[in-house]
């Protein structure tokens, strides 16, 4: 009874309108990326991407159905930076995991993901949780679809390396077993250098015996061992050689994947710089924090990372003698030092947990809006390492967006539909689950 | 943030006898109107005079800011702790919240901080007849704590302000029958059943009816329960049943017809949309608990039977269970862990816990009676015609929970209820029903100067407290940036 | 009880015949201000002090080192028989401490060897009201100093917690004291009300109850977090639990509270359990609000003031008992060691050899 009630909101929400991946919608006020907003703008959608943003005289193709909203907004959406939410259990138990990835993971059924294209939101950064030491790679997917093939929007998104402990673990022991791994890395792919050396020239031999000539074929595949000294067999390696576990570390210590360092306080902050200074990974890494890293704001600042901030958007203290809470806004101390950053949602609380709601809260404590809604938008989508294709209303980006009745972030304004790359996803007055609640039915 | 000038902050130091005037553009009264450009003056702790348009001799506000009163919590948790709960009978009908919250607790200042002037202090929901509830102001009072600042503590109005009566499962939570055993606990004497809730109050009530009878002819009677029992029979003090599902709601409506209650609230009713029409009709007035603004918190109920089986009872792991006692002996059977949650218990409960976290509210009470409850419970209520306002019981417990008053209200607006009608759900019409409408809730000649200052409409996200002002005493100022 | 016969109910003095007037001189005098003065010499008689002045031309006993009052244990757990305590009954107000002294208690000998002269044995206090305390001398011929001193009880909620009848809180054991203060109040509590408490409300709640019933104002034994409700008890006397190792927020409110005019008595039950517990207690209050006189007053005179011995015990003034001890430095000072103990102008205890030769 339960899993079809799931099914139906989707199999009902499933709209009239042609779905080829082609529309155009005009609404009274549509939020482009630099923060303006175009008065009665018109966007236009084909093959899921848009390939048009323009005024109210936009010249709209034959073939694609225009919707109009004279009272509505079109936004480019929420985006969920980094969550372990939709998977059945963020970590596995082995500490270096690199060879796992959520797609075999994520139930597309979940509730979480109904309610989040309710929400407004349309792509979700799904990653291994925190709990871990090299947790697993991500994936970026919309809430919407039957498989996770379907769901995936971005891919690859990147690996989860926690330099900040796992549950249990001191932070000594969470980077001793990292130093670990690596050196162990580097002790097998020694000796696995030589072996394929040696197992290359005894094939020579071989052929030599056999008469055979020199092989021809051209091994096509690159060294798989682009990082450290150079040792006795490092070019000859190939991915082929290594086995799942050797293979991720290797690939994150090439610099091959983007990397989300788990580094919560502003303590793990510190040994994060360190260890991705050591290894020359600071590039391509995103510091995913508590609000308690409110105090590394300037280091970051220097490392020039940007920041996914999960959990909280506040860090109380409070003073040991005299009780008092001390509390500071995470958000804003990273805007004033100049850190980009990313919200997320903030599951588990009274009030409410989503998205737009943050970014309000964000705005009542005095971040500008531009910065506000970046944080919800284009920075998840350059997070993802997808500039331009997410998280942004312009030309050759995906065709996603949200229509809602009023601004995103007021607390009246309601999601009224979703478009996922040119498709209808979702639909309000659709909306089965919502519409029992809102006429006091239950099940 | 608008910097204020400095010489604008001495005219409202905290000094109880001075007079100030404020004016505002927008000013909220708090029974629906809204004056423009309106100057409202205070002297002695009290709203001398409103006056709307063109002169203003006050201080200006900053530009876009808007003056409500403070906000009045009808139903709340805060200083209620493990002091005011007395368990050893489910009748504790004389014992005053007055005499034993803790006014000092932090969940006053977090008021405070969301714009909440004052509440109605409700008994904690483990005894049938819980107590009495008290009024109090969140600000004015005299601290014993060391490090407060003076006036940080909440101060009593009114310590005899309801009586509470609880139904549902709340009050048989944790009693059970004993099997095969003897006695000895209190929790195996109180009823342990929804019915058995009821029939204490039908037993107390009818011995209240009878202690009032022989008293009358004669008998020389004192038992301090039944004396406050009486006074609810007769009307002397408003009788309060907390109740969440629609059944225990109509139980309570079934009560009061039963006793010719004559005045009587209904308390948190999580499932009032379900019986909106019943209530209604009755013409009872209610007082809701938050809701919660998250549709995975109204639709996910808890774990299944077979999730909860598990959980209690699991599979021995492997022969980690089977371990031997002390001494050599091995054990055949599987060890009963006392309180250790087995691997698998353990494991299931982290895999159900996400799932299930937002589902589950705040107080294990929720967990089960709130299944269906629905944000859109405001809305719903307005429809039917029910009276009602809105309360934050444990809300500001938390600093961070967002689910402050000012919030219930956004969230009623989010979900169906008409604007221009939340703001008196959380001043006047609040006020009314916790029997201070005469002193609280409204910006008007001679009432309490509470007060709260917003950075803009007070509906929007984006808006917070500049100034809240209790009793003509400014005890927060968040004008200036620090 | 076999100990009974031995212990002799004496204002002072120890059954001999009265002994001749003894003037000590020593190096100093730990004066009531807690200071050291030079020079003073001290008179006793009949086991009191009689004279406390210049050093006379002779006649004077020159003794080396610093004489001080014995200290007096303000709520103690130490002489008793086993428990001390009633379970069967919510409230035991007839329950007296005297019925359960252990004469021959091994605590004493220790409890004199480190300074501590006369013990304030309470029941405990596991009941609203749980009973009468009694006075005990650590020496001399056993006696006790006061066979009933006040009644004794708790309002903390996990000191009297029952899960039989209750009360489970705070609200249910004022109405128990509400309810047997209303019988005979005088009775009860007429020698004085020492009630454990550990919140503002409890405080407030007993002054109330006790206002009601026309009772002095209860003392109150100070369990838990004193910041959170010490507002409530500025310019009071308190008895507080022995801590020696307080956390900076305790002694942060040990400062804040002695600067509101509160003054502390230290007792040995419900903090540190070891035999010299009021003294370290007494060197973290000096360094905690640095004020050495109040801290050692904290350990003398307060609590002999809290039993209603104000000037009688603690203090080396003229009228007090002649409890003195002997140190080789200011008792405050962490290498001070006992040098000898008087109880009733008898000397009880000298180091023995073995510990002379340690």
């Amino acid at each position: 009874m339960r899993t079809l009630a799931f099914l139906l909101p989707l199999l009902v929400a499933a709209p009239a309108f042609a779905q080829d991946g082609s529309v155009a919608v005009r609404a009274g006020t549509v939020m482009l990326p630099d923060g303006s907003t175009l008065e009665n703008g018109t966007v236009v959608v084909q093959g899921g991407r848009i390939t048009a943003v323009g005024g109210a005289d936009l010249e709209i193709p034959f073939d694609v159905v225009l919707h109009e909203f004279p009272e509505g907004v079109v936004f480019a959406g929420f985006h969920e930076a980094h969550t372990s939410d939709g998977l059945d259990r963020a970590n596995e138990s082995v500490p270096i995991a690199p060879f796992l990835h959520v797609r075999d993971s994520i139930d597309p059924v979940s509730f979480y993901f109904e309610d989040e294209l309710r929400n407004g939101t349309v792509a979700i950064g799904i990653i291994p949780g925190n709990d871990t030491v090299l947790g697993g790679s991500g994936v970026v997917v919309a809430p919407y679809g039957m498989t996770v093939e379907q769901m995936t929007v971005h891919a690859p998104m990147g690996q989860k390396l926690a330099i900040g402990p796992q549950r249990g673990w001191s932070r000594a022991s969470q980077l001793a077993e990292l130093r670990e791994a690596v050196a162990k890395l580097h002790a097998d792919l020694r000796v696995l250098g030589q072996a394929k050396l040696d197992g290359d020239a005894a094939d020579e031999d071989q052929r030599r015996i056999a008469g055979e000539d020199a092989t021809d074929e051209e091994d096509h595949d690159q060294p798989v061992v682009r990082f450290g000294d150079d040792f006795p067999g490092k070019d000859a390696l190939r991915a082929a050689d290594l086995d799942d576990a050797q293979l991720g570390l290797v690939r994150v210590l090439n610099g091959d994947e983007r990397l989300w360092v788990w580094a919560p306080t502003a303590t793990d902050v510190q040994h994060a710089r360190l260890w991705l200074d050591e290894h020359g990974l600071t590039g391509n890494s995103v510091l995913v924090v508590t609000a308690a890293a409110w105090k590394a704001a300037d280091v970051i600042a220097e490392m020039d990372c940007p920041v996914a901030l999960i959990g909280g958007l506040w860090d109380v203290e409070r003073d040991p003698v005299t009780r008092k809470e001390e509390r500071h806004f995470a958000p804003l101390a990273f805007h004033e030092a100049g850190v980009i950053f990313s919200v997320g949602s903030e599951k588990g609380r009274m009030g409410p947990d989503r998205l737009g709601y943050q970014t309000a809260v964000m705005i009542r404590e005095g971040v500008p809006r531009a910065a506000a809604l970046a944080a919800v938008t284009a920075v998840p989508a350059m997070l993802w390492g997808a500039d331009g294709k997410l998280g942004v209303l312009e030309e050759g980006a995906d065709g996603t967006f949200v229509v809602l009745d009023g601004d995103p972030l007021a607390a009246e304004s309601r999601v009224l539909h979703v478009w996922l790359r040119g498709e209808h996803a979702y639909d309000r007055s659709q909306d089965e689950r919502l519409q029992r609640l809102l006429e006091g039915e239950n099940e | 943030m608008i910097p204020v000038l400095a010489c604008t902050l001495a005219l409202l130091a905290p000094q109880q006898d001075s007079s100030f005037s404020l004016t505002v553009e927008r000013l909220h009264v708090g029974d629906g109107t809204v004056l423009e450009n309106a100057t409202v003056t205070i002297q002695d702790g009290r709203i001398t005079a409103v006056v709307a348009g063109g002169e203003s001799d006050g201080e200006a506000a900053p530009s876009g800011a808007e003056l409500t009163p403070g906000l009045v919590d009808a139903f709340s948790f805060m200083g209620i702790g493990n002091a005011t709960l007395e368990q050893s009978r489910e009748t504790t009908a004389s014992l005053r919240v007055a005499d034993t919250a803790d006014l000092d607790d932090a969940a006053f200042r977090h008021a405070v901080e969301a714009g909440v002037t004052s509440a109605y202090l409700s008994p904690d929901s483990l005894n049938v007849f819980g107590g009495i509830g008290a009024f109090v102001k969140t600000s004015g009072g005299a601290p014993a704590d060391l490090f407060a600042d003076a006036g940080a503590a909440a101060r009593m109005v009114e310590p005899v302000a309801s009586l509470k009566i609880v139904l549902g499962s709340d009050p048989s939570r944790g009693n059970f029958t004993p099997r095969g055993r003897f006695t000895t606990s209190f929790n195996q004497r109180r009823p342990n059943t929804r019915m058995g809730t009821v029939w204490v109050v039908r037993r107390d009530f009818y011995r209240a009816m009878d202690y009032r009878a022989r008293k009358e002819a004669g008998e020389a009677l004192y038992d301090r329960d039944l004396e406050v029992l009486v006074a609810a029979l007769e009307g002397r003090i408003p009788v309060r049943f907390q109740a969440r599902r629609s059944h225990d709601l109509q139980t309570a409506l079934r009560l009061r017809d039963e006793f010719d209650l004559p005045n009587v609230l209904l308390e948190e009713a999580t499932e009032g949309h379900l019986a909106a029409e019943v209530v209604a009709a009755a013409g009872v007035p209610v007082v809701c608990g938050p809701a919660y603004d998250a549709v995975a918190r109204a639709v996910a109920s808890g774990p299944s039977l077979a999730e909860l089986r598990l959980l209690v009872d699991p599979p021995p792991v492997c022969c980690e269970d089977l371990h031997e006692e002390f001494g050599g002996e091995p054990v055949g059977e599987a060890h009963d862990h006392d309180g250790d949650l087995n691997p698998v218990a353990l494991d299931l409960l982290l895999t159900l816990a996400p799932r299930y976290g937002a589902a589950s509210g705040v107080a294990p009470g929720r967990r089960t009676e709130g299944r269906n409850a629905t944000p859109a419970l405001a809305q719903l209520l307005a429809g039917a015609g029910v009276d009602f306002a809105l309360g934050g019981a444990e809300a500001h417990d938390d600093a961070l929970s967002e689910a402050s008053l000012i919030h219930q209200a956004r969230t009623a607006v989010r979900w169906g209820l008409p604007a221009e009608q939340v703001l008196p759900l959380v001043t006047s019409r609040a006020a009314e029903l916790c029997g201070r409408g005469d002193s609280v809730g409204r910006i008007e000649a001679g009432y309490d100067a509470d007060l709260v200052l917003w950075s803009g409409p007070p509906l929007d996200s984006a808006s917070r407290p500049l100034l809240v002002i209790v009793d003509g005493r400014v005890v927060l100022d968040n004008r200036i940036d620090s | 009880m076999l100990g009974t016969l031995l212990l002799t109910l004496a204002a002072g003095g120890t059954g001999g015949e009265p002994t001749a007037a003894l003037v000590l001189l020593p190096d100093a005098v730990v004066a009531l201000d807690g200071t050291l003065q030079r020079g003073v010499a001290v008179t006793i008689e009949d086991g009191r002090i009689t004279a406390v002045g210049p050093a006379p031309a002779e006649g004077a006993v020159r003794v080396h080192g610093v004489l001080a009052p014995g200290m007096v244990d303000a709520y103690s757990a130490w002489g008793a028989d086993g428990f001390v305590f009633e379970e069967s009954r919510q409230l035991t107000p007839g329950l007296r401490a005297a019925d359960g002294v252990d004469p021959e208690s091994e605590a004493f000998a220790g409890l004199l060897a480190r300074g501590v002269t006369a013990v304030h044995l309470v029941p405990e206090p596991s009941n609203v009201l749980a009973g009468r305390g009694v006075l005990l001398a650590t020496g001399g011929a056993l006696q006790m100093l006061a066979a009933q001193t006040a009644q004794t009880g708790s309002l903390r909620a996990s000191a009297i917690y029952d899960q039989r009848v209750g009360p489970t809180s705070l609200a249910g054991g004022l109405e128990l004291l509400e309810a047997a203060l209303a019988e005979s109040a005088q009775d009860v509590a007429g020698d004085g009300l020492w009630l454990a408490v550990q919140e503002s409300e409890g405080v407030r709640g007993a002054r109330a109850l006790c206002e009601r019933a026309g009772l002095a104002m209860p003392l109150l034994v100070c369990h838990g977090d004193l910041g959170g409700y010490g507002g409530d008890l500025a310019g009071a006397l308190v008895v507080v639990p022995a801590d020696p190792q307080p956390s900076a927020r305790a002694a942060e409110v040990w400062k804040r509270l002695a600067a509101s005019g509160t003054r502390f008595a230290v007792g040995s039950r419900g903090g540190n359990p070891e035999l010299n517990g009021l003294r370290t207690a007494a060197m973290a209050l000096s360094r905690a609000t640095g004020d050495a006189g109040a801290a050692w007053a904290a350990v003398t005179a307060h609590p002999a003031e809290a039993l209603g011995m104000a000037g009688e015990m603690g203090v080396i003034a003229p009228g007090a008992r002649a409890d003195l001890v002997l140190w080789s430095a200011h008792p405050l000072d962490a290498a001070a060691r006992v040098e000898a103990v008087m109880i009733g102008g008898e000397t009880v205890w000298r180091p023995s050899a073995a510990e002379e030769a340690r």
